[in-house]
Parts: C-alpha cells; sequence; structure tokens
C-alpha cells in the first residue's frame, strides 16, 4: 500500500541519519545516553508530524517565493511548543537537552522533508513519511546511544549491563567517541550494501 | 511586482501571527510551572545541605555575596542553619559546591551544583567511591568539619582525618577543598550580623 | 579586565570548546564541504562573517525587544514589563535567515566573483546548526554585546580552522586506497573523531 511504503523507506532506506546524512547535530551530542537519544528523538518525531501535516494542508496558500521562510516560521513554532512543554512536564530530560531542544529548528531533517515531501505531497501521505523519517531518526540516535553508553559507561537506560568492575572506555562517551562509532557504523552500512549489491550480480 | 510584495508580506504575516498567538496562550499556560521548576531545583538543593530540622530557606544578599538562612520554625525565628555556594576554578571549568552547615559553623551537607571537569577524573568528585575506608560520595568528606580542620592529604600529608584526593584528579580535588575552606569563612563573617538584626 | 575574559572566550572557542569537535555544531556542511580545499576556505569565510553579525544582531534583538528590562523597547512605549523571551527561537531563526538573505544580495553586488565561488554554500549557512546554536549560547552565557560578537567570531575561526584542516586530510586521502565501506563520509568521521581525540588536548589549557 502506498502509505505504507511512505512510512517505511525512513527506517532503513532513506534513513535520515545513515542514509541522507541529515540531522547530524544532534545525533552527535545526545547519544552518549539511550535515555536523551529517545527524548530528542520523539521531540525531533513530533515537531517533524507537525510541520509536515502543516504544510501539507497550508502548500497551496503559499507563494513559491517566501516558502522557505514560512516553513521556517511553522517549525520554528513548533519547535517553541515542544520547548515549553518540556520545560513545563519534562524538566530533568529538558535539562539534559539542553540548547539542541530549539536546534531541532535547524534539523535539516525537518526543513529537508517540509521541502522534498510535504509541500508536494497530500496530508496522509506526509503523516506517513513524516512518522517513518522519525521512528528512522530516533532508531538510529538509539542505535549510536546504545554503543555509545554501553561501552562508555557500562550501563544502558542508568542499568548497570556489564557488571561493577568493567573499566568503561571513557572516550566513547566524549566527542570522539560520538565521531568514531558514527564512522564505524556507517562503514559498517556500506559494507551490507556493497555485499548485497554483489550477492545481486 | 509591487503586488507580489504586498502579497508576501500578509501571508507571511498571518502566518507569524498565527504562530505567534498560539505560542503565547501557550506561554501563559506554562510560565507558572516552569518557574516553580526552577525555584524548587533551588530550594530542594539547599534543603538537602542544610541541617535536619530546617523548615524555611530564605534567600540573602550582602555586599555580592548571596546566602542562604535555614530556619528551624515556620515564623522564621528561631535561625537553625546556613548554606551558600563555593565556587572554585578546577582543571577545566569553575566547579560549584553547595555547602550547608550549622550554627556552630559546622558543614552539614555539600552537593556539586555544577562542574564540568574531565569526566572520569575530575567529574568523580560527584560519585560514589571509598574514601578515607567510608563508602561515601567524594564531596561528602567534607560533613563534619569545620573551617580549621579541612585539609587535602596532598597538601598536608603530616595531618590527620584529611579529604582524600581524588587519584588523577588533584587540581580538581584542591579546586574544590580551598574553595570550600575559604567560602566558609566568608559564610561566617558575612553571617555574624544576623544575629543582632 | 574584561579583557582577559574575552581572551579566554577567544581560545576557547578555538580549541577547547571548538564548535564542531567539541560542541558538535555545524557538522552538516562540515562533512559536506570538507572535500576540497577550495571551497572549504569560502565556507569558513562565509561563516566567520555570518556568525559574528548573527552574534551581535541577535543579542541586541534579544535585549531590547524580548528580554523585559528597563532597556527594553515594548517598556519604553508602554511602561510595563513584557516576558516575550519564548519567541527566542522563531526571532533568532527569521533574523538569521534574513541576515544570510542580506549577505548574499551584498556579495552579489560587491563581488559576483565571490558570489559565484560561494555558490550554494551561502544560503545553506541559514541551516547551520552553529549560527543559531551560538546566537542562543551567548544569551545562556550571559555575554554582553562585545563579549557577544567576539564569541561569534572567534567560533567562525574556530570552524573554518577545523573544516581547512579536514579538507587538507581528505585531499590527501583521496589518493590513497581505502577499504570500500569507508570511502566518503564514514571515513571523515572517523578523521573527525581522531582530531577530536587531539583537541581534547586543549582542555587542561591554563593561562
Amino acid at each position: 500500500m502506498e502509505l505504507k511504503k511512505e512510512f517505511l523507506k525512513g527506517i532503513y532506506k532513506e534513513n535520515p541519519i545513515f542514509r541522507i546524512m541529515l540531522g547530524l547535530c544532534p545525533t552527535l551530542a545526545v547519544t552518549s545516553s539511550v535515555e536523551n537519544a529517545i527524548g530528542m528523538g520523539l521531540a525531533a518525531s513530533f515537531v517533524l508530524l507537525v510541520s509536515n501535516s502543516i504544510i501539507s494542508l497550508i502548500k497551496g496558500l503559499i507563494p513559491d517565493k517566501i516558502r522557505i521562510p514560512s516553513y521556517i516560521v511553522v517549525i520554528a513554532s513548533a519547535v517553541t511548543v515542544v520547548d515549553l512543554v518540556m520545560a513545563a512536564y519534562l524538566p530533568s530530560l529538558h535539562k539534559s537537552l539542553g540548547i539542541f531542544v530549539p536546534l531541532i529548528v535547524v534539523n535539516c531533517i525537518i526543513l529537508g522533508r517540509a521541502e522534498a515531501f510535504a509541500s508536494k505531497n497530500k496530508l496522509f501521505p506526509s503523516i506517513a513519511d513524516a512518522l517513518g523519517m522519525g521512528l528512522g531518526f530516533t532508531l538510529a540516535l538509539m542505535l549510536l546511544a546504545f554503543f555509545r553508553e554501553l561501552l562508555g559507561n557500562g550501563t544502558v537506560l542508568g542499568i548497570n549491563i556489564l557488571g561493577e568492575s568493567y573499566k568503561p572506555v571513557l572516550l566513547m562517551i566524549l566527542p570522539p567517541g560520538a565521531f568514531l562509532t558514527l564512522g564505524l557504523l556507517l562503514g559498517f552500512f556500506n559494507f551490507m550494501d556493497i555485499k548485497k549489491q554483489n550477492k545481486e550480480k | 511586482m509591487k503586488n507580489n510584495i504586498i502579497k508576501f508580506s500578509v501571508v507571511l504575516t498571518i502566518i507569524t501571527g498565527f504562530s505567534v498567538a498560539i505560542l503565547a496562550f501557550l506561554n501563559l499556560k506554562t510560565q507558572p510551572l516552569i518557574q516553580q521548576h526552577r525555584l524548587d531545583e533551588i530550594n530542594n538543593a539547599v534543603k538537602e545541605v542544610m541541617p535536619q530540622d530546617v523548615v524555611q530557606i530564605e534567600k540573602k544578599e550582602t555586599d555580592g555575596f548571596t546566602f542562604y538562612i535555614g530556619y528551624s520554625d515556620d515564623q522564621k525565628t528561631n535561625i537553625a542553619g546556613y548554606a551558600t555556594i563555593a565556587y572554585g576554578k578546577g582543571y577545566s571549568s569553575v566547579i560549584q559546591a553547595l555547602i550547608g552547615v550549622d550554627t556552630t559553623f559546622t558543614i552539614t551537607g555539600t552537593k556539586v551544583i555544577f562542574q564540568q571537569e574531565t569526566p572520569g577524573l575530575g567529574s568523580k568528585i560527584e560519585a560514589m567511591g571509598k574514601y578515607n575506608g567510608k563508602k561515601q560520595i567524594w564531596i561528602h568528606q567534607f560533613i563534619g568539619k569545620k573551617e580549621n580542620n579541612i585539609f587535602l592529604d596532598k597538601d598536608n600529608p603530616d595531618k590527620e582525618n584529611t579529604i582524600q584526593a581524588l587519584t588523577g584528579a588533584t587540581i580538581s580535588s584542591r579546586a574544590v577543598t580551598k574553595a570550600i575552606k575559604k567560602t566558609l569563612v566568608e559564610l561566617k563573617n558575612k553571617t555574624q550580623n544576623i544575629g543582632s538584626e | 579586565m574584561g579583557a582577559e575574559k574575552l581572551l579566554v572566550i577567544v581560545v576557547s572557542a578555538i580549541f577547547i570548546n571548538n564548535i564542531i569537535l567539541s560542541r558538535f555544531l555545524g557538522i552538516c556542511p562540515y562533512i559536506g564541504v570538507s572535500k576540497k580545499l577550495g571551497s572549504a576556505i569560502g565556507m569558513g569565510f562565509a561563516v566567520i562573517f555570518v556568525l559574528t553579525i548573527a552574534s551581535s544582531v541577535t543579542y541586541l534583538i534579544y535585549v531590547l525587544f524580548l528580554y523585559p528590562s528597563t532597556n527594553n523597547f515594548w517598556y519604553w512605549i508602554t511602561g510595563k514589563m513584557y516576558d516575550l523571551t519564548y519567541l527566542r527561537t522563531i526571532t533568532f531563526i527569521l533574523v538569521i535567515a534574513s541576515l544570510v538573505q542580506l549577505v548574499e544580495m551584498v556579495v552579489q553586488k560587491i563581488s559576483p566573483p565571490l558570489y559565484k565561488a560561494l555558490g550554494i554554500y551561502l544560503p545553506l549557512i541559514t541551516t547551520n546548526c552553529a549560527v543559531l546554536g551560538i546566537s542562543v549560547l551567548n544569551i545562556e552565557e550571559n555575554y554582553n554585546f562585545i563579549e557577544s560578537t567576539i564569541h561569534g567570531f572567534a567560533v567562525g575561526i574556530g570552524f573554518t580552522l577545523v573544516l581547512i584542516l579536514m579538507a587538507g586530510l581528505r585531499e590527501k586521502l583521496d589518493l590513497m586506497d581505502l577499504p570500500k565501506p569507508f570511502e566518503g563520509p564514514a571515513i571523515a568521521f572517523i578523521l573527525a573523531g581522531l582530531m577530536s581525540i587531539a583537541f581534547l588536548g586543549f582542555a587542561g589549557l591554563k593561562f
């Protein structure tokens, strides 16, 4: 079914982080713990859902020349909504995510999908696209965070997995760990792709 | 051409207007909660480091020095303790440690409110470990001390009952120790006049 | 005096808290533009320019229009205090988008060859997390006007520095044999990781 295709593509084939390489800034910063990764993923997904929906609904009313500023206003408002609601109801998560909550505005995924999809498609496909991309983004963040938190802190979601005697590889939760993990994962996914291509030959 | 500019401005203004209206409404609803969280954060921390019998807290400032008075009664007549933040220039950040004392100026509680020291080394000032034979958070070593018996073992090997410095984080340890000692003296001086008010 | 704090801000922005290697802001163009030295330099200069101006303009707008104080414009004309800080995100990004648009027009008029050389990188600066990020950071760190502007400028320098270093390295890498899965962005990230480790050494800088 058409909608299902729009939804699923965001998870692997067109995964925003590993494939299209969008939304990298928050990716490296919030993946030092799985909890932050999930929080950021859901917040960004919510903004993506709202912005894709609204833009898809009003796309006919916006003159082409001012479409980018218009999208920006819609996205910035959605982000401010998330910012305020999080600060009021989830203060500790808000504090951990810090500056990256307002930065969802410039998360290329959101503007990217608005321009590439929501501005050219109807409401329901746009919603499917947003959900798929959001989920793909969240899963990618969680994967990265899983490795970083496990190896860098011995825990996953704060629960000690590797035991008391595990000496954490501190590098993993520091900036270099983020870059290295992402680079290695990218290499891994590319490797899987090449293998698949060779198989098909 | 001119028509277009008017059209563009109108559309943008409408979109922006709608957005601002929604945000203003939401802001009104969430502001009280957000302010409350900020107050709670500070109050909870201060209560945590003050003596057990403190029920009311008051913030005061004299000559640029901010501190908190703790009262053991709701009418705020009986002073039971004080608290203030000690600032110490650490390895890679200015460490902020909240210290609470009783009326004899013996430390009753300590809490790291801010630090950006090296993770795994200096950051351990707020982590659990075994110090002086006891399993405790590093900065809790200061509890029970007065300003005349705060010594870091690395700098005073001849003294007894010293603060055990963190392995590989002497600078962070020293920063906190010096800051707490200095601030304790300052707190004592600045609160001298309270009783006579 | 203020000069010492400014020096700390500058050194910190370029080395200790480098915008890319430490704060993770400005990564998208970093990976995309750092393949060739020429485009890296062009992008770097554009970013320095926009960051400096954006830092000062967003600061002024925040202090004069959003933050409730006696300097506030709305206070001047109505005598009442309005807390409009929740409009920070919207105003800042609109200011940045307009600034980039303005810079585009100015560059196009003053130096068409430069405009052509920068190409699409110029409009893309709007979505560069570094610009919005630093504008917000200036407010959070309670910098004054001069500090905010200098901070923006220094961050731009730090960004350009790392971009140029990376481009130089990647140009060399292009001539080497890499395992196929790692060609492109993958090796770029690993390189960035190694550079990030090197820059960690600055954390203990004392002066």
